[in-house]
């Protein structure tokens, strides 16, 4: 197997140039290992050289996002490696972000494998896990030769071009990729044995990774509803004829903002309905089934309620992702906030 | 629909007519199905006036749901 060429990204620090003291240091060049570069030729061994080691001060690259990356790449092509490997940054996080930045560049314009190392709560993992091999370290330098290991042992599978397994196995943050395999057993086997072992009390694993759902604590009730303004919200795929807010049909990224200032109730004339993943012929007949804009006015003047808010708001709530949903969530409620809102009534379908 | 909104977390549910209609009924007059929202509002008001700790669901009325789930597609 032939030796493969290795250029190494460290900062100032792990350069040993300094701390933060030259933290605003650019991009310079070193010829062999130096630093902790010295730990990844260690676990190269035979199968690599580390025929150079690129220093960059991590002031430098956060303070000139646009240009620093292209500069480091001109560093790293003029050394023609097959592999590159930056950091391991741990828990610093101007560190990280570049260690991704770079590999992204490496992967991206010079095409070259690129692999790098960091923490899970460094800002680098959720910005760049997805296009880059970012191997699992520890928050410190403790056990950093056996972390470069790990990267190494990565790096040196990207660079030969072989399998990898999956990122529980290899060692790297998931990036949100899909693989087929064909398992030994189809999944009525596979599911009949999980179940199995679920009821003789055994550990199982779930092939699909679950989502999390955060507990939100609940806002504390109304004291009484005579002066409390009352907002109506759905995410059943309410629009005004035409869908002037383009409202997508599923995995809605837009949500609308409608005046029923005056209205007493709602011309289902005036309105449609962009739901998929419900048979929404009753909705476009009385939106009311919705939103019960006719209901609520009738409470407003009778008293039991203060105020019927003059806005509804509606996205569509089919294969919404959870991200999209907890930010339509979040802007709606500061509008609601900000618009004197105390309580909201949300149609779901 | 209700063991969604209790599984993702929402703190106060109110169980409605059906996916299709939740807040009328097409099967019931004009008339009956505004009583019928009217109901659900005002259970969704008593709601909004309780102290929850984590996901309540505030049923008691039982609405025909069964026969209107046909209308519905898989994922919601």
């Amino acid at each position: 197997m032939q030796t493969l060429r290795v250029v190494c990204y460290l900062n100032q620090f792990f350069g040993q140039l300094g701390g933060e003291d030259k933290a605003g240091v650019g991009p310079q060049v070193t010829p062999g290992a130096v630093g902790a570069a010295r730990a990844v030729q260690q676990a190269l061994g035979e199968a690599g050289t580390v025929v150079a080691t690129v220093v960059c001060g991590d002031n430098y690259i956060a303070e000139h996002p646009d240009t620093a990356v292209a500069e480091l790449l001109q560093l790293v092509a003029a050394q023609r490696p097959d592999l590159v490997v930056t950091g391991p940054a741990f828990l610093a996080g101007r560190y990280g972000v570049a260690c991704g930045a770079l590999c992204a560049g490496v992967q991206a314009q010079l095409k070259v494998p690129a692999v790098t190392g960091m923490h899970a709560e460094n800002p680098g993992v959720e910005m760049y896990r997805r296009q880059v091999y970012i191997v699992q370290t520890g928050p410190e330098a403790t056990r950093m030769l056996d972390e470069v290991r790990r990267l190494v042992s990565l790096g040196l599978k990207l660079a030969r071009r072989e399998p990898l397994g999956s990122p529980a196995v290899e060692g790297y943050f998931p990036r949100g990729l899909t693989h087929n395999t064909i398992a030994d057993h189809n999944a009525a086997q596979r599911a009949t044995a999980m179940l199995l072992a679920k009821l003789a009390g055994q550990r199982i694993v779930s092939e699909v990774p679950l989502p999390d759902f955060p507990q939100v604590p609940a806002p504390p009730p109304l004291k009484e509803l005579q002066h409390a303004t009352i907002a109506l919200v759905t995410d059943g795929g309410f629009v005004p004829r035409g869908n002037p807010d383009r409202i997508e049909a599923l995995a809605a990224t837009r949500y609308g903002a409608y005046s029923i200032q005056g209205q007493r109730q709602l011309d289902p004339g005036q309105y449609d309905n962009v739901h998929r993943g419900y048979d929404t012929t009753y909705v476009k007949q009385d939106p009311h089934r919705l939103l019960p804009v006719d209901v609520a006015r009738e409470l407003e003047q009778q008293g039991t309620i203060g105020k019927l808010h003059e806005t509804v708001y509606s996205t569509t709530g089919v294969a919404t992702t959870l991200a999209h949903s907890a930010r339509m969530g979040r802007e709606i409620a500061a509008q609601l906030r900000a618009a004197g809102v105390d309580a909201v009534i949300l149609t779901s379908t | 629909m209700t063991p969604v909104a209790v599984m993702v977390g929402a703190n106060r549910i109110v169980p409605a007519a059906g996916i299709i209609h939740p807040l009328g009924n097409a099967e019931l007059s004009a008339e009956d199905e505004k009583t019928l929202r009217r109901r659900i509002v005002a259970k969704a008001l008593q709601a909004l006036r309780t102290e929850v700790a984590q996901p309540t669901v505030f049923g008691g009325d039982e609405h025909p749901t069964a026969i209107h789930d046909a209308g519905e597609r898989a994922g919601t």
